[in-house]
C-alpha cells in the first residue's frame, strides 16, 4: 500500500541514494549500508541547511532508522527499499520529485561525493566498505563511550573468536597479556562512560565492569555473552535519550518499557551471574588477613547501621 | 527444643563479624535443633525476591560506595588523597575503611583499586554464601500465617509499640500452635525480651530467649 508522501525531501534522497549507490539492486548495498549512508547524508545536508528530518535513533550498531515514522514520512516502508533478503531495490532512473531545483542540486552533489567516498575507481564498493561506513557513523556518535565500547572493546573481544564462523573457540584461554589488554579496554570505557546523562544505569554499569573483570580471570567465555547483554541494555537506554524526529509517544513507550522491564530484568540477570562468578573468584583466592579484617569491619558497619535504624 | 528466629538473628548471621551478636547468631543457625521463622521475617531482611529487604539494601549501598571509589580513581583520576577527602567530606558509610586503604596505598593507585575491589567482592560473596545457607529448608523452615489473631494482636500491641515486632510474634504464636516448647530467640531487648512474660502468658510461645544469653 502506498501512503501519502509527507516528507518528499527524504523520499527523493533515499531513492536518489539507491540510484547512485546500487542502481541495479542486490545485496551489495544492504540494510546496514542503507541505514548508515542515509544517516551520513542527513548529517552532511544539515551542514548545508537542508533538513531531511530523518527519523532515527542511536542503537546497537550506530544510527538506525525508526521504521514506523519512516513509512509515515516517505509513504513506503523501509522493506520496500531494502527487502527482507537484504537486497536494495532496483532504482535505475533518477526519481521524479517536486522539491526545489536548489535543494535537488545540493542533495545530488552530496550523494555523489558520499557514495564515491566508499567506491573504487571501477565503480565497485571498496572491500570492507561497511566497516568504514560504521567508523564514519560512529565518529558522529554522541558519546565517546559508544566508540570505546562498541568500536574498540567489542572488536578486540571478537578477535578471540574463530575467524571462519565467529564462534568462541572451545579451547579459549586468555593469556596474562590478553587479560591485561582487556582490562585496559575496560578502563578506557569506564573513563568515558556518560554518567551524567545515564545516571540511572551508572551503578549497574560499575557492577557489570567489576563482574567482567572477574569473568576474564575465572570464567572467560562468559565475557562474550555478558558484554553482549550489557550493550543491548545500554542501547535500549541510549535510544531514549539520543534520537531525532521521533514522536514523543514512542520515546515515552521506550522509556516505560526500559523502566518496567528491560532494566530490572537485566539487573536480575547480572545479579545471578555475579553471584555465581563470585563463588569462583572466592575459590581462587588465598587467605588475606588484610581483606578479612576489612570485611569484618564492613559487616560490623552494615549490621550497626541496621540496629541503629531499628532503635 | 524448637526455636523461632527473629530478624535480628538473621541480620547478625548475614553480617557476621565475629563479635558476641554475630557469634551467638551463628551458633543458633548452626545447632542441629529445629529452627523456624516466618515469611515476614525473611521479607524484612531479604525482600520477597531475595534481592531487597533491609540486609540487601544496606549491602547494595555499601557495594555502590566501593564501586564509586573505583570510579573516582579510574574515571575521574582522583589521587588517594582526593578520595580520602571525598569520603570524609561526604561521610560515606565505608569512610573508615576507604580512609585506611587510601592512606596505606597512597603511592600505589593500582594496588589501592585492587584492594577496594577485593574487599567488596569478599564482603559480598561471604554474605551470599551465608544467605544460601539460610535459604536451605533443612536449616530453617519458613512459615506463612493464614490466621490474623486480632485479639492477640491488640493485647501484644498494648505493650509492644513496634507493630512489625507484634506481627512476627503472631507468626511465632501460629507456629507454636502446632509445635510444643517453641523458644522465640530475639536480640531485641527493648521491645521483645523486656516483655517476655506477657508474651509467654498470652501466646503459644513457650519461652523467649535473648540472643546474647542464648
Amino acid at each position: 500500500m502506498t501512503l501519502l508522501v509527507k516528507n518528499p525531501l527524504l523520499k527523493y534522497s533515499i531513492e536518489r541514494l539507491l540510484h547512485e549507490a546500487n542502481p541495479e539492486g542486490g545485496t551489495f548495498f544492504g540494510g546496514t549500508a542503507f541505514n548508515k549512508m542515509i544517516f551520513l547524508l542527513y548529517k552532511r545536508l544539515q551542514e548545508n541547511d537542508v533538513d531531511l528530518k530523518l527519523p532515527y535513533y542511536w542503537y546497537l550498531q550506530g544510527s538506525l532508522i525508526e521504521e514506523n515514522q519512516f513509512e509515515s514520512d516517505v509513504g513506503k516502508s523501509r522493506l520496500y527499499y531494502i527487502t527482507s533478503d537484504h537486497s536494495s531495490r532496483r532504482m535505475m532512473s533518477v526519481p521524479i520529485t517536486s522539491i526545489s531545483a536548489d535543494e535537488k542540486q545540493i542533495i545530488d552533489q552530496n550523494i555523489q561525493t558520499l557514495v564515491q567516498h566508499y567506491k573504487q575507481t571501477n565503480g565497485y564498493f571498496k572491500k570492507g566498505y561497511l566497516d568504514f561506513l560504521l567508523d564514519d557513523v560512529y565518529e558522529k556518535a554522541p558519546y565517546d563511550f559508544q566508540r570505546a565500547f562498541n568500536r574498540k572493546f567489542v572488536p578486540f573481544l571478537n578477535s578471540f573468536k574463530t575467524p571462519a564462523r565467529r564462534e568462541i573457540p572451545v579451547s579459549l584461554s586468555f593469556t596474562c597479556e590478553n587479560i591485561e589488554a582487556i582490562e585496559t579496554f575496560l578502563d578506557n570505557s569506564l573513563r568515558v562512560f556518560p554518567n551524567e546523562d545515564m545516571e540511572r544505569i551508572f551503578e549497574t554499569y560499575l557492577e557489570w565492569d567489576d563482574t567482567a573483570r572477574i569473568a576474564i580471570e575465572y570464567d572467560q567465555k562468559r565475557i562474550f555473552s555478558m558484554t553482549d547483554s550489557f550493550w543491548k541494555m545500554f542501547c535500549k537506554n541510549l535510544r531514549i535519550i539520543k534520537n531525532e524526529n521521533i514522536p514523543d509517544a514512542l520515546i515515552h513507550e521506550w522509556d516505560s518499557l526500559f523502566t518496567s522491564t528491560v532494566f530490572p530484568e537485566y539487573q536480575g540477570t547480572l545479579h545471578k551471574l555475579r553471584t555465581s562468578l563470585l563463588k569462583k573468584w572466592k575459590k581462587g583466592q588465598e587467605d588475606d588477613k588484610e581483606i578479612d579484617n576489612l570485611v569484618k569491619k564492613l559487616n560490623f558497619i552494615s549490621r550497626n547501621h541496621l540496629s541503629k535504624s531499628e532503635n | 527444643m524448637p526455636y523461632f528466629l527473629d530478624s535480628n538473628v538473621f541480620i547478625g548471621y548475614y553480617f557476621f563479624c565475629g563479635d558476641m551478636w554475630g557469634n551467638q547468631a551463628k551458633k543458633l543457625v548452626e545447632i542441629p535443633e529445629q529452627k523456624h521463622s516466618s515469611d515476614h521475617v525473611w521479607h524484612e531482611c531479604f525482600g520477597v525476591d531475595g534481592c531487597h529487604g533491609r540486609c540487601k539494601t544496606i549491602l547494595q549501598e555499601i557495594k555502590d560506595e566501593f564501586f564509586s571509589a573505583i570510579s573516582l580513581l579510574t574515571k575521574d583520576r582522583y589521587s588517594p588523597v582526593d578520595l580520602f577527602s571525598v569520603v570524609t567530606e561526604e561521610k560515606w558509610r565505608t569512610m573508615d575503611i576507604i580512609q585506611e586503604l587510601a592512606a596505606r596505598y597512597e603511592h600505589d593507585i593500582k594496588q589501592l583499586e585492587r584492594k577496594i575491589r577485593f574487599a567488596e567482592r569478599k564482603y559480598e560473596s561471604d554474605c551470599d554464601d551465608r544467605l544460601s545457607l539460610l535459604k536451605k529448608p533443612a536449616i530453617i523452615q519458613l512459615h506463612e500465617r493464614d490466621v490474623e489473631y486480632p485479639e492477640l494482636f491488640r493485647t501484644l500491641k498494648s505493650v509492644i509499640e513496634d507493630e512489625s515486632d507484634v506481627v512476627i510474634l503472631l507468626d511465632a504464636h501460629h507456629v507454636g500452635g502446632t509445635l510444643a516448647g517453641l523458644d522465640f530467640v530475639s536480640g531485641d531487648h527493648y521491645h521483645v525480651y523486656r516483655n517476655r512474660q506477657t508474651i509467654i502468658d498470652h501466646t503459644n510461645i513457650a519461652n523467649v530467649s535473648f540472643l546474647d544469653y542464648f
